[in-house]
């Protein structure tokens, strides 16, 4: 079992220990930790996409939703959630439909969880899976939350005119399959010991004990 | 709350170009209002109470200790490991694998499949794991330079002298205390919201103060079963002496770059609270009887104030002159006088160091708790985990917000190599944050994004190249790497102490000036430094023990009136 900090921490590392930018990294991270926190499986659904990511070096998706544009790529679903949720301006209260094959649709939609505390409405389907977050708290139907690949997501962002509330933080923590392929990931931002920053690194110096 | 009651008063809050100096923050030291202070005055107010329910030692002092104290609402408990450690195996370095004592504070009161878990596990510390039912995690390790001495004097019925306790401060020094989620622990969301725990650091606070009883009560154990009966207890009035130490290395530092929202109210909280003792109009002989009461007190503790360091040593001289200038200029200060401690404070600007200035200015909070105490409240502040980038932002305005509140930043000339001789990396083999030298080390292309200044700059110049009506939405897609500082401008809107304001990737940078600054609003003294990146401090000394706490709690615990120092 994982807290919410380290599952946090270990995604931020992990997306930039797969290449991506600090700022898109840390977005991970809060991905990870918001979908845990509505007890979905956040650091899985992160993996999906940095895996992906990491395979083909995919750095960034140079995507403007509202422009046809053709992709020969897999598109990771947080650096979509990422663009999206970015130009989201543009299309509160429109049906997006997104018809690109999509690593990690549950990482899409973890980008959004926070527009709650903006009163968004967000209801996101892939597949048979439909999940909806608003003012009647997280509401799922169908079984696949965190398929590998979807081939077509459908999501609507609406903002509420009243005020909306995130659910009440379950402190139940979920099991992470893949904690030890994310760790790995992070181990790629850690710069190895030399014999001097072991005895110095943290400044202690040969005189430590007292 | 605090915002609307000061538009009404004449506050006069520093500007952040002078606070958020590193020289200045490295000078601080504690308050009223820091995180021990106010965990102390909860304990009494709210009378809590204290016992020990498990002490299974050996005649030598190794074994399982419990104290539960009980609140209001709650009970929490130190579960406590005394273990044996070779005296070459004691280091207080991180890469240390074992320690004489290792602690949690469980949420509750364990049961024995708890301790039993728990004795598995927190010996191991970072190699153990932990539930949600544990707040924090420590260890601590003796000092080689007291605790034998004091063990001795015990044994033999004798008591250790006050300059002896005095040289040292403390029995065993924490090495490490851990919270908030790490290895498993409880994540601080699971408990913010509880009354006592909504400070900053009050797990952590309350878990050291009870080890302090804990070592207290075990050098007694092991005293009285190893004498043939001629030994004794500490003396309550010399027991007080003994504060927990803690010794410190670059690990703490990047806190305050890490968490700028909740350095901002730290250091917020403690301004307006300077600003409200130089608002007051008119002197009363009361406040100036007290000030003077520990001002002398002060004095007193200076003096015994040790460090072989000469980043300290050279502080010290400068506070203990200083000391005495303040002491000479408030008995010249007229009774009359308007605005008197804001004439003190002017004054001190002019004729005193800054190390002096910090002393003078934590000094002057402490005749007004009306005043103070109730910033306390504003310290700790929800970071904003669930922010946005709003894409629709115009460029401009970014750039706006950086000539406004990021000015320093943008005059330093960060070509310079000794402007960038630094980088902040983490270490693989513990996993802590470490201080590279980027043109003779390996590792910078790993950096960790906290150099701001530079980071900042980087984005200036970019968005001058860009147009002025682009929006952050088509920046981020070209320039992915602006991302953290374009967040990190944008949260920290408005927040004027939010961060430090100079190069912390400079040649010229001590670390330690960031380790006092944190270390100071726990409430720590007797900073002494090892190097410019590790201190050793001492916690809780001269604090009342709990019956003490609830019978007679007197809040100046820091200043006492000591004896027998010569």
């Amino acid at each position: 079992m994982f807290s919410l900090g380290e599952i946090e921490s270990n995604c931020n590392k992990a997306a930039r220990g797969a290449g991506l930018s600090w700022g898109v990294a840390q977005e991970c991270g809060l991905i990870a930790r918001h979908l845990t926190e509505l007890g979905l499986p956040g650091a899985d659904a992160v993996y999906l996409s940095l895996k992906c990511i990491h395979e083909n070096k995919i750095n960034e998706l140079d995507l403007k939703f509202g422009m046809e544009r053709e992709f020969d790529q897999l598109v990771p679903g947080v650096l979509l959630g990422i663009r999206l949720a970015d130009q989201v301006f543009n299309y509160s209260g429109e049906d997006i439909k997104i018809a690109h094959s999509v690593v990690g649709p549950l990482g899409f939609f973890g980008v959004f969880v926070r527009l709650l505390s903006e009163n968004f409405c967000i209801s996101v389907s892939w597949s048979d899976k439909w999940i909806s977050l608003g003012s009647s708290g997280l509401l799922m139907r169908g079984k696949n939350t965190n398929p590998f690949l979807v081939s077509k997501i459908n999501c609507r962002i609406e903002k509420s005119e009243k005020r909306l509330f995130f659910p009440k933080l379950s402190k139940k923590r979920i099991s992470i399959e893949n904690w030890t392929n994310l760790t790995r990931l992070a181990e790629q931002t850690y710069v190895p010991s030399s014999q001097t920053s072991r005895l110095y690194g943290a400044g202690a110096q040969d005189n430590d004990s007292d | 709350m605090i915002e609307a009651s000061l538009t009404s008063e004449r506050v006069l809050c520093r500007d952040p170009d002078e606070v958020m100096k590193l020289e200045r923050l490295g000078s601080f030291h504690q308050t009223r209002l820091s995180f021990m202070r106010q965990l102390l005055r909860r304990l009494s107010a709210e009378k809590w109470t204290f016992c020990r329910p498990i002490w299974e030692m050996s005649a030598d002092g190794y074994g399982t200790a419990v104290y539960t104290v009980k609140g209001p609402e709650r009970e929490y408990s130190l579960v406590g490991f005394s273990n044996r450690l070779r005296d070459a195996d004691r280091s207080d370095r991180v890469i240390a694998t074992a320690w004489d004592l290792t602690f949690v504070l469980y949420d509750g009161i364990p049961k024995a499949s708890d301790i039993s878990r728990l004795k598995k596990n927190v010996p191991r510390q970072e190699a153990g794991r932990y539930s949600e039912k544990e707040l924090v995690l420590g260890r601590a390790n003796k000092s080689v330079r007291l605790w034998n001495k004091v063990l001795e004097l015990l044994r033999n019925g004798q008591q250790p002298s006050v300059s002896e306790i005095e040289d040292v401060g403390y029995l065993m020094r924490t090495t490490a205390v851990y919270g908030s989620g790490k290895f498993g622990l409880c994540d601080r969301e699971f408990t913010k919201d509880r009354v006592e725990l909504r400070s900053p650091f009050q797990a952590e606070m309350l878990a050291v103060y009870l080890v302090r009883c804990l070592v207290c009560d075990l050098i007694e154990y092991i005293a009285v079963k190893s004498s043939n009966g001629v030994a004794c207890k500490i003396k309550p009035e010399l027991r007080k002496y003994f504060g927990i130490g803690n010794s410190t290395g670059l690990g703490m530092a990047p806190f305050l770059v890490t968490h700028p929202s909740l350095f901002h109210r730290w250091i917020k909280a403690r301004e307006t609270a300077i600003g409200r003792i130089r608002s007051i109009e008119n002197y009363k002989l009361d406040d100036g009887i007290l000030f003077r009461r520990l001002l002398e007190s002060t004095i007193t503790s200076v003096s015994c104030w040790k460090s072989v360091h000469v980043i300290q040593t050279n502080k010290l001289k400068d506070l203990r002159r200083d000391l005495k200038k303040i002491k000479s200029f408030f008995n010249k200060l007229s009774t009359d006088q308007k605005y008197p401690w804001d004439t003190l404070f002017l004054w001190a600007m002019d004729k005193l160091t800054v190390e002096g200035q910090e002393a003078l200015f934590s000094l002057m909070l402490e005749p007004f708790p009306h005043l103070v105490d109730e910033l306390a409240s504003e310290m700790s502040v929800e970071e904003n985990n669930y922010f946005r980038i709003d894409g629709s932002i115009e460029c401009r305005r970014v750039s706006k917000i950086i000539e406004k509140d990021y000015a320093w930043a943008l005059k330093c000339d960060y070509s310079k190599a000794e402007d960038q001789a630094r980088f902040w990396y983490i270490s693989e083999e513990k996993l802590e944050p470490r201080l590279g030298e980027r043109f003779k080390e390996d590792g910078a292309d790993l950096e960790q994004p906290l150099a701001i200044g530079r980071d900042i700059v980087q984005l200036y110049e970019t968005l001058n190249a860009l147009p002025d009506n682009l929006k952050l939405a088509d920046l981020l897609m070209k320039h992915p790497d602006l991302r953290h500082t374009i967040r990190r401008i944008l949260q920290n809107g408005g927040q004027k102490y939010a961060e430090i304001r100079e190069n912390i990737i400079s040649s010229k940078m001590k670390p330690i000036d960031m380790l006092r600054c944190k270390l100071s609003f726990f409430g720590a003294t007797r900073f002494d430094p090892r190097s410019d990146r590790w201190v050793r401090i001492c916690m809780y000394q001269n604090a009342p023990f709990p019956k003490e706490l609830i019978e007679k709690y007197d809040d100046y615990w820091p200043y006492p009136i000591l004896k027998g120092t010569g």
